[in-house]
């Protein structure tokens, strides 16, 4: 039976950042992740390198950490990042002391904020409300969470990691205080293979707690689910917060072609698929409409929701700290396994870092972190991309960073490879023939997190039978059963905002799915 | 805002795609004065231009003979509706087909009956890419008349219309016994413009140089059956494919997509059809407001950007199309009648087929959606009461929206209902 030395479980931001951190440090790793990379909590939140301002009056600790890794991760991955800035604002009947506490610990925490006339503020974003009172200015800004997943994943095979999608953890066999033994099936073929990791480390997320469970462990976990609805369209140039008690609806956050708001918090009972419902939906729009009264007549494009695995014995939702714990269960009677749960996109890095940490300690590995000051990837020399419209290269190069090179070489091979495949989002049809023969690429779901294509306001319209004519038979599953599954997966995001013009929209779209290809949407 | 000299009509036909033009042609053939006023893309143009008076699937096995039960369920629940003013279905289909072919043939579209009967009417408009992907409308017929049944997809790079990529990964590469092999050319002439819409395609394809480079292209294939996007306008097309079966000698034609050609075309036919028997067509203009003298809609106040009119007349047809058409609104999660003068609602029905998942549910909720009629077709006003000389048509009403309605042969059917009682009230 194959050995190797660690075996990670989880292929989001903090599992990929450290299979990156370890293989940097010459450690043999295996990582494993049952869906796509990026697509549980990594892939649904609402994109913000937070500048710790939010977190500074409750939890100074996670707002030091977000404060820090803001400056890193503006270093070794600006282009995962648009550096958009953000504002507090406070409205009427928000707590005046809670803004002058904030304003005097993120001084402390070393977080920038500084406070700026409401007319500075009206200048900077002029579809406030009259109504501001205050505003606070922070150095936040917008992440594209798939970029900064892929990019790790990418930098930790480079490094020599193997890195696997769609493999799900079946059983381990813990012997003599240790996991001895792993079995993993690939999730698509339904194949079976099994390992003997020397250690084990959890980065499951949400499933943190199923996979120590089957160590006869018990994490303290506590999931979270928050609601996120995407606007069309950018209403601000920045990221709008509401500054007050972190509470639902008080943040916008501009990203691509849409601005996201955000977030609802919600306990879980234990381990389920979350959907944003429409209450929640209207609950967002009407809350965040106290800062942006033109959300109101804004469109809906999709919502979605996500688990935030927080690290917490006593609070919950809101009250639980947003840091994050790494457990050594040596203490547990299993030696080989380190779980890692909470903390925040922001602070993945560090998280990986303390992860890997404990790891080599385990290995007797003394080698140092380097991911802190080495660039997620190498610069490549870029490509001039004769008759694409810059806006274009720049959409490119903010999804792709220095793998955009690769990627406009696939553009500029085939003739067809300049045309426009999704018109929302301006994917190039040569984008998704890049990734279309990717080992990773088993669903059209995972060439929309590759390049966009079905993210923007249609939500997937003509752009879904454009992918299918590029990636032909090439799916594990016949044509038109793929593309009936991704419109299917894109629906539940859709029908909780199914009103006015969305509603005409997608009347249209199964006019054309469900009337002329007779496609059936919406699952069995 | 320019005020324009009032006008009367006997009828006035609000919408101007397949259900309003058919209606306006029918009453202007009995020589009513009819006006039809409509702003926008139809759905009629965005679709494939089938039309089939009645699917194939309602038919009984034996040629020419109704399934009424079938029919019944199919057009329902307008059934009870025609049948309450002493109408058959068996009576209007054969008249109303007839007029339908008369009308249209005039016009340069060709019908095709496919070896169904003569019921099953198919226009050449929609053609028979829709087939191969979904048998809903068959193209048997063509494809037995192939004598070497080897097809060729020959996409034109730039052009959408027809991808035979994504044909093949469709409908797999055999389709009926059929060998079907993919490939696309670029016509140099057209340049190096990335993409075109059908109708650029069409234009650009009304230069000789490009038809003979299309021509080169074809022949250079060694299937004798050639399908190509569409390329030809109405007015083009019959001399347009016979050019190309002579100059390549294969059987060339064409194959359509949802958003294509075929139903600028059918829509251009009707348009044209409407014209010729004497209805005014009122384009770009849309109706402000509704006047009313007690049951009886009297006016319509009818607006360009920069000037009004107001419109008398003695009926009213109203085929102002489905959601996607922009005949019904969206407000919020409701669906509404943008004039705000007419019932809209649902009419009382069994649980459907589409409510197997809540994707159907929800689309077959808002096509059933949309202005309610009684005996006559004639409309309800908001009170719920019928308006007596206001007359529904088309998608725009309740259950008769595609796909969950039955398509152009569907709303054309209620066309020619409405018109039959709008003459008779005006």
């Amino acid at each position: 039976m194959a050995r190797i030395e660690v075996l990670i479980i989880g292929g989001g931001a903090t599992g990929t950042g450290i299979a990156r951190d370890l293989a940097m440090r010459g450690v043999e790793v295996m990582l494993l992740e049952q869906k796509d990379f990026g697509s549980g909590a990594s892939g649904s939140n609402h994109g913000v390198l937070h500048s710790g301002a939010r977190y500074v009056v409750k939890d100074p600790e996670s707002a030091r950490q977000c404060a820090t890794e803001n400056k890193v991760l503006r270093n070794i991955a600006p282009y995962c990042l648009e550096e958009c800035g953000g504002l507090y604002l406070s409205l009427p009947g928000d707590d005046d002391v809670y803004a002058d506490k904030m304003l005097k610990s993120a001084n402390a925490q070393g977080v920038q904020a500084r406070e700026i006339t409401v007319k500075e503020a009206i200048a900077r974003e002029p579809a406030l409300s009259p109504e501001v009172l205050r505003a606070v200015e922070v150095n936040a800004a917008s992440v594209d969470a798939f970029a900064l997943v892929l990019g790790n994943v990418e930098s930790a095979r480079q490094a020599g990691a193997e890195l696997l999608n769609y493999h799900r953890v079946e059983a381990f066999k813990v012997s003599r205080g240790s996991v001895d033994e792993v079995t993993y099936r690939d999730t698509i073929t339904g194949e079976v293979d099994k390992i003997r990791p020397e250690v084990v480390v959890n980065a499951a997320g949400a499933w943190a707690g199923r996979m120590a469970q089957m160590a006869s462990l018990k994490l303290p976990l506590k999931n979270d689910k928050g609601t996120m609805v995407v606007m069309d369209g950018r209403i601000t140039k920045g990221l709008i917060n509401r500054l007050r008690v972190p509470a639902d609806g008080d943040i916008i956050v501009p990203n691509h072609s849409a601005s996201i708001i955000g977030t609802t918090s919600a306990t879980l009972a234990g381990l389920q698929e979350v959907r944003a419902t429409r209450d929640e939906v209207r609950s967002l729009i009407e809350e965040t409409s106290k800062l942006l009264p033109g959300l109101k007549k804004a469109r809906a494009v999709r919502a979605y929701a996500g688990i935030r695995p927080l690290s917490s014995e006593s609070s919950d939702g809101r009250q639980a700290g947003r840091g994050f714990q790494v457990l050594d269960h040596g203490g547990q009677q299993v030696d080989n396994m380190v779980s890692v749960i909470g903390g925040k996109l922001t602070t993945y890095r560090l998280m990986a870092e303390v992860t890997a940490d404990i790891v080599c300690g385990k290995l007797g590995n003394s080698a140092n972190c380097r991911t802190a000051s080495e660039p997620l990837l190498a610069e490549a020399a870029q490509i001039e991309m004769e008759g694409v419209p810059d806006f274009i290269v720049g959409r490119m190069r903010r999804k792709y960073g220095p793998r955009q090179a690769e990627v406009a070489a696939t553009c500029l091979e085939d003739v067809r490879g300049r045309e426009l495949l999704c018109s929302c989002e301006q994917v190039l049809r040569g984008e998704v023939e890049h990734f279309a023969d990717h080992q990773d690429v088993r669903g059209l779901s995972d060439l929309m997190r590759r390049t966009r294509m079905g993210m923007g306001f249609c939500q997937s319209g003509l752009c879904a039978l454009q992918t299918l004519s590029v990636v032909g038979d090439g799916l594990p599953q016949a044509a038109k059963q793929a593309v009936e599954e991704f419109l299917s997966e894109r629906w539940k995001g859709i029908e909780p905002v199914l009103e006015g013009e969305q509603l005409r929209q997608e009347a249209f779209k199964s006019y054309l799915y469900s009337g002329t290809y007779r496609l059936r949407l919406g699952g069995s | 805002m320019r005020e324009l000299r009032p006008a009367t009509v006997d009828v006035l036909v609000i919408g101007h795609g397949a259900s309003g033009l058919f209606a306006a042609a029918a009453l202007a053939a009995e020589n009513k004065t009819v006006a039809v006023v409509g702003s926008g893309i139809t759905a009629t143009s965005l679709s494939t231009g089938c039309v089939s008076i009645i699917r194939d699937d309602i038919f009984k096995k034996e040629k020419g003979r109704i399934d009424l039960e079938a029919l019944a369920s199919s057009v329902h629940p307008f059934n009870d509706i025609i049948e309450q003013s002493s109408m058959t279905l068996e009576a209007l289909l054969p008249e109303m087909s007839s007029f339908f072919v008369r009308s249209l043939s005039d016009q340069g579209l060709e019908m095709t009956d496919d070896a169904f009967n003569f019921f099953d009417l198919l226009t050449n408009a929609g053609t028979a890419y829709t087939c191969s992907i979904a048998p809903f409308y068959t193209v048997a017929g063509r494809m037995d008349a192939m004598e070497d049944s080897s097809l060729a997809l020959l996409g034109i790079l730039g052009h959408r219309d027809l991808d035979p990529d994504l044909m093949v990964t469709m409908a797999g590469r055999e389709v009926g016994g059929t060998k079907v092999r993919p490939y696309w050319t670029a016509i140099p002439s057209l340049g190096k413009r990335r993409e075109m819409t059908a109708l650029e395609a069409a234009f650009a394809f009304s230069r000789p140089a490009l038809r003979e480079e299309l021509i080169e292209a074809i022949k250079e294939l060694k299937e004798p059956n050639v399908a190509i996007p569409p390329i030809f306008r109405l007015t083009d097309y019959q001399r347009g494919m016979a050019k190309l079966c002579s100059a390549t000698g294969k059987n060339v034609f064409e194959l359509v997509t949802p958003l294509s050609l075929p139903g600028l075309r059918l829509q251009e036919a009707m348009s044209r059809s409407a014209g010729a028997q004497g209805a005014r067509l009122l384009r770009n203009r849309t109706v402000k407001k509704l006047e009313w003298k007690g049951r009886r809609v009297t006016s319509a106040i009818l607006e360009t950007r920069t000037r009004q009119q107001k419109i008398s007349f003695n009926s009213l047809v109203l085929a102002t199309g489905d959601l996607v058409g922009g005949g019904l609104m969206a407000q919020g999660a409701e669906v509404r009648d943008p004039l705000d003068a007419f019932k809209v609602g649902k009419f009382p029905s069994d649980e459907h087929v589409y409510r197997a998942n809540s994707y159907m549910a929800k689309m077959h909720d808002m096509t059933e959606t949309g202005f309610l009629v009684t005996h006559g077709m004639r409309l309800l006003a908001r009170d719920g009461t019928a308006v007596d000389n206001a007359f529904g048509a088309g998608a725009a009403l309740a259950s008769f929206s595609f796909p969950t309605g039955v398509g152009l042969g569907g709303s054309l059917l209620t066309a020619w209902v409405a018109a039959q009682h709008a003459k008779e009230v005006s």
